[in-house]
Parts: C-alpha cells; sequence; structure tokens
C-alpha cells in the first residue's frame, strides 16, 4: 500500500526522515519518517494537537526540526522554499486590500509584475465562482468566499507544491463539499503535490491520492494508506463500498488510539 | 464599525449637543444673575470675539500652526521610533526604558528650560508641544505593528517577503487604526503643549491671550480664547479624522476604486 520508494524512479519531493520537534518540555514530533511523491495528493489525518501544524511549519520553514532531515526538491529546508502555495485555517487575507490584489500578493512578494499576473488572478477569481468580487473588501466576503480566495492565492503562481493546514475546518458542511469538489478539480487539472491537513475521515479520503495517519502527541505516522479510488470522484464516491470500508478503517486507527469509543 | 446611516450619523446630533450646552450655560448665568467677571454670559464672549475678529484670528492661527508642527513632528518621529522598537528587540531594550523614564519628567516643568536652550520665538513652543505629543504616537503605534495577524505574518513570511516588504504591505496597514487613534490623542495634547509653551513665554497665541487678559481681571477675554480653543480642537481632530477615513477605505465597506472594478 505504501509506494515503495525504491519502486520509484523519479525522487520523491519531500522527504521527512527521524524528524522530531520539541518546544520546551513538549514533544510534539517524535522521530517522524515520509516521503511524498511528486503529484500525489496526502492527507494528514489524526487527532487535535498530534503536531500536523508543526510539521506543515517545519516543511515552509516557518518553524525548524529539532532533530532529524526534512527536504523539499533534495533540498534541506532552512527558510520557506521557493514556488510554494500555503491555505491556513484562517484565510489569512489582508484586510486592506481587495479581493484581486489579495491574489496577487505572491507575484508583488517574489518580485514579479503584477500587471503580467492579473489575467491570471482574474481567471483563477472566475473559476472559483468570485467573478464578481475582483474589487471588494474580504470583509465583505462570507467565510467560504475568503478561502476560495485564499485558495486563489496559494493557486496565482502554479506552486508545484501545495501545502494546506485545515483549510475547510471553519466551513459549514455544504460549502465544504462544495470546496473540496473545487480543490479535487483543481489538483487534477495542475497536477502539483498536495500536502493536506484535515480532522475529517470524509474529506481525507474523497480527496488524496494517500492518507497518513498521525497518532496523538508526539505525532508518529500510525498508517499510510494509497486509496485505491478512481482518480475522479463525485460525492457520491462516499456512498460505495470501497470508501466505506477505508473510513472503517481509518475509524479502526482512532479507535485503536483510544480516540473514539463507540457506544 | 461603520455607523449605520441615518438619525446617528451627519453633523445634527452634535451641533444639538453644543448648542443644548450655550443654552444651559447662558440660562446659567442670565438666569442666576452670575458676575461677568466671573462667569460671562456667552453672548459677551461672542460680543468680545466680534469686537476684534481679525486679532484673535492672528492669535488662534500662530497657536493652531504651533499646534501643528508639534503634531507632525510627533507624528513622523513618533511612528519612525515605534518601527524602530518594533522591528529590533535590542533597539527595544536600549531606548524604550529611557523613553519611558523621560516622558515621566513633566513636560511644564522642562517649558522654562526650553527657553533657555531656544529663545523665546516658535521654537521652544513647538518642542513642548511636540514633546507632549510624541509620547502618545509612540505607544500606539507600536501596539498596532504588533497587532498583525500571526498567520497573516505566516503567510508574509512563506512568500519569502522580505522585512522592508512586510513591514510596507502587512505591519503598517495593520497598525493603521492604533496609529491614528495614537494621532488624535497627540493633536489634542499637541494643542495642550502649544498653549502650555505660550504661558510660559510669549508674545502671541491664545495661550498668551490668556495670560495677559487674566493679569487685567478681563474674564470675557479668557472665555473667548478658550472658546476658540474648543473649537480648534474639534476641528484639528476632525481633521486628522478625515484623513484616517481616506486612509483606510476597507474600514468604510465602500468598492475600491470604482474606475477599475468598471472594468473587470
Ligand atoms: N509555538 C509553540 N510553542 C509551544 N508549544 C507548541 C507550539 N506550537 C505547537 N506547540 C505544541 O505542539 C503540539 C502540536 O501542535 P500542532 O499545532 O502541531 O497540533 P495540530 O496537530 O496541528 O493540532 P490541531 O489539529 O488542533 O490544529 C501541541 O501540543 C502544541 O501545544
Ligand atoms: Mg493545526
Amino acid at each position: 500500500m505504501l509506494a515503495a520508494p525504491e519502486a520509484r524512479l523519479v525522487p520523491p519531493l519531500i522527504v521527512a526522515e527521524g524528524v522530531t520537534k520539541r518546544f520546551g518540555d513538549v514533544l510534539a514530533l517524535d522521530r517522524l519518517s515520509l516521503e511524498i511523491g511528486r503529484g500525489e495528493f496526502v492527507s494528514l489525518l489524526g487527532p487535535s494537537g498530534c503536531g500536523k501544524s508543526t510539521f506543515l511549519r517545519c516543511l515552509v520553514g516557518l518553524d525548524h526540526t529539532t532533530e532529524g532531515v526534512l527536504t523539499v526538491g533534495g533540498q534541506r529546508v532552512t527558510d520557506p522554499p521557493k514556488e510554494l502555495g500555503l491555505v491556513l485555517q484562517r484565510d489569512a487575507l489582508l484586510e486592506w486590500l481587495d479581493v484581486l490584489d489579495n491574489v496577487l500578493l505572491p507575484a508583488e512578494f517574489a518580485g514579479l509584475r503584477r500587471a503580467a499576473l492579473r489575467p491570471k488572478a482574474k481567471e483563477l477569481l472566475h473559476m472559483v465562482g468570485l467573478g464578481e468580487f475582483l474589487h471588494a473588501w474580504p470583509a465583505a466576503l462570507s467565510g467560504g468566499m475568503r478561502q476560495r480566495v485564499a485558495i486563489c492565492r496559494a493557486l496565482l503562481l502554479d506552486p508545484p507544491l501545495l501545502l494546506m493546514d485545515e483549510p475547510f475546518g471553519a466551513l459549514d458542511a455544504l460549502t465544504r463539499d462544495q470546496l473540496n469538489i473545487d480543490l479535487h478539480r483543481i489538483w487534477r487539472e495542475r497536477g502539483m503535490t498536495v500536502v493536506f491537513v484535515t480532522h475529517s475521515i470524509p474529506e481525507a479520503l474523497f480527496l488524496s491520492t494517500r492518507v497518513a495517519v498521525f497518532s496523538p502527541r508526539p505525532g508518529r505516522i500510525v498508517d499510510d494508506v494509497a486509496l485505491d479510488l478512481p482518480r475522479h470522484r463525485r460525492l457520491a464516491v462516499k456512498e460505495t463500498p470501497e470508501f466505506a470500508a477505508l473510513a472503517r478503517r481509518m475509524r479502526g486507527n482512532f479507535e485503536a488510539m483510544g480516540l473514539i469509543r463507540d457506544a | 464599525m461603520t455607523p449605520e446611516p441615518g438619525a446617528s450619523s451627519g453633523w445634527w446630533l452634535p451641533l444639538a449637543g453644543a448648542a443644548g450646552f450655550v443654552l444651559a450655560w447662558e440660562a446659567a448665568t442670565s438666569g442666576f444673575g452670575v458676575p461677568a467677571y466671573l462667569v460671562p454670559s456667552p453672548r459677551a464672549v461672542v460680543a468680545e470675539i466680534a469686537d476684534f475678529p481679525g486679532w484673535y484670528a492672528e492669535q488662534a492661527l500662530y497657536t493652531t500652526l504651533i499646534a501643528l508642527g508639534g503634531f507632525i513632528a510627533a507624528a513622523v518621529l513618533g511612528l519612525l521610533f515605534a518601527i524602530a522598537i518594533t522591528e529590533s528587540r535590542l533597539l527595544e531594550r536600549l531606548l524604550f526604558p529611557l523613553f519611558v523614564a523621560l516622558n515621566s519628567v513633566p513636560k511644564v516643568a522642562v517649558a522654562p528650560l526650553l527657553v533657555i536652550w531656544f529663545g523665546t520665538g516658535a521654537e521652544p513652543k513647538l518642542a513642548i508641544a511636540f514633546l507632549i505629543a510624541v509620547f502618545a504616537v509612540v505607544i500606539d503605534a507600536a501596539l498596532g505593528l504588533r497587532s498583525a495577524p500571526r498567520d497573516v505574518l505566516d503567510l508574509a513570511t512563506a512568500l519569502r517577503g522580505s522585512r522592508l516588504r512586510i513591514l510596507w504591505r502587512v505591519k503598517l496597514p495593520a497598525a493603521l487604526p492604533s496609529v491614528f487613534a495614537g494621532f488624535k490623542v497627540a493633536m489634542s495634547l499637541a494643542l495642550v503643549g502649544a498653549i502650555v509653551g505660550e504661558f510660559v513665554s510669549s508674545q502671541r497665541g491664545l495661550g498668551h491671550v490668556i495670560l495677559a487678559a487674566q493679569g487685567s481681571f478681563d474674564t470675557p477675554r479668557v472665555f473667548a480664547a478658550l472658546a476658540i480653543l474648543a473649537v480648534l480642537g474639534v476641528v484639528l481632530i476632525a481633521a486628522v479624522e478625515a484623513v484616517e477615513h481616506r486612509i483606510m477605505p476597507w474600514r468604510r465597506g465602500e468598492p475600491r476604486r470604482r474606475v477599475r472594478g468598471a472594468e473587470a
């Protein structure tokens, strides 16, 4: 089930080997090892406080590992890697820029000409149904709309790697389903590598090619499942026996860790 | 945040409040027969100003320029100092306690010293207005510069933004509401500073008018100067608010750049 690394011809995009992270006395990550290949959509599934965000922050170079090796594209992560899209749980929009300027922010920060990327930004916003809100202030948008803007911003420079930390955690179920569908389509069309943090078993299964299950803190990977589901998924996939079997397996993991107790 | 339009917006309510105050003042002075050398009636104060409009305008202008000069110096230098201490832990540890200590010295007590240093022209008054106003700018601007949301800063760092770019695009805009709160306090304090400066040594300005009128028990003149000061205070704060309003369109909820919006 875990794609054997030696079988791959291309080296993996992300390699974590024995990654340990301590915050003072708190051990957040304990000798975590994980490889992620190009084009994979990997969900990191785990209980609250197990170190998923910490792992992602280390990948982005916002935090540094205490021990172990972490590489992105063969380079050890010291500062934020180039060409990386990031979406956080809270959308992190800049309230003082309108929607279009928020999406153009990565261009500005990369020192590119904003004018050159404006058509691309508009196209992205149209794609997620925000074509009429190019010049709205973020404060005038709903939570789901804001998160779409954040996704467009992350996609602007076509990053080969997209990191998402519970991007839909704060949304209602309907909006969440719709954004799942949108994100899945974007990934199918663009084929970038996605690392997606979530608490939700159905969300992880619907989106991913592979799910890595974290143990409670200190975080390690206790299960790593390549999903045998069609590449092009519709919401109805959730009603198939394969999906149910995978969900059962995930739930089994959480029950084994004592995180859920069925009555 | 945005006040709803209707009865609660516009000039009517503040004007009604001021009119009520003046009426109560008029009633108190004429109704209870308070002697004019203690509290003159509003009519007497208006008559006093109407007798010497040019002269009062000249004094008011002088005080306004001193207050504005002190305020602008405090706004610019205070903001720069706030940026320095929020960007550098070293500078903060080195300079901020010293700044707080120096600020604890009463400025009124320093004023005579400033006259010795700078003479009796506009300089010592500008200096006092600046010294009194700058503290509010530094404290509020530093608070604002530290208020940028953590996730927005993380995102900016992940986009490999330089410190300058993050300061300009993220920290400064996030700080603006606090900065302007500080500016408003600083503006009214700069006016206080200008008057203090004129008390200590001056042949001009509203502070000088008050001091000279006191010497001759000319209470209507004192009140005339106070009334002008009150109006000045309101106008100067309103000017700061107008700039604040222009500079932060996203807090008003108005669509941005309608012209460009049409092209979309
Ligand atoms: N800056 C920090 N200083 C101290 N401890 C921290 C810090 N950041 C995280 N931790 C600790 O590390 C552990 C893992 O935190 P992390 O945010 O990675 O969890 P998570 O898996 O993302 O949880 P959630 O799903 O609730 O977001 C937690 O116990 C947390 O208290
Ligand atoms: Mg987290």
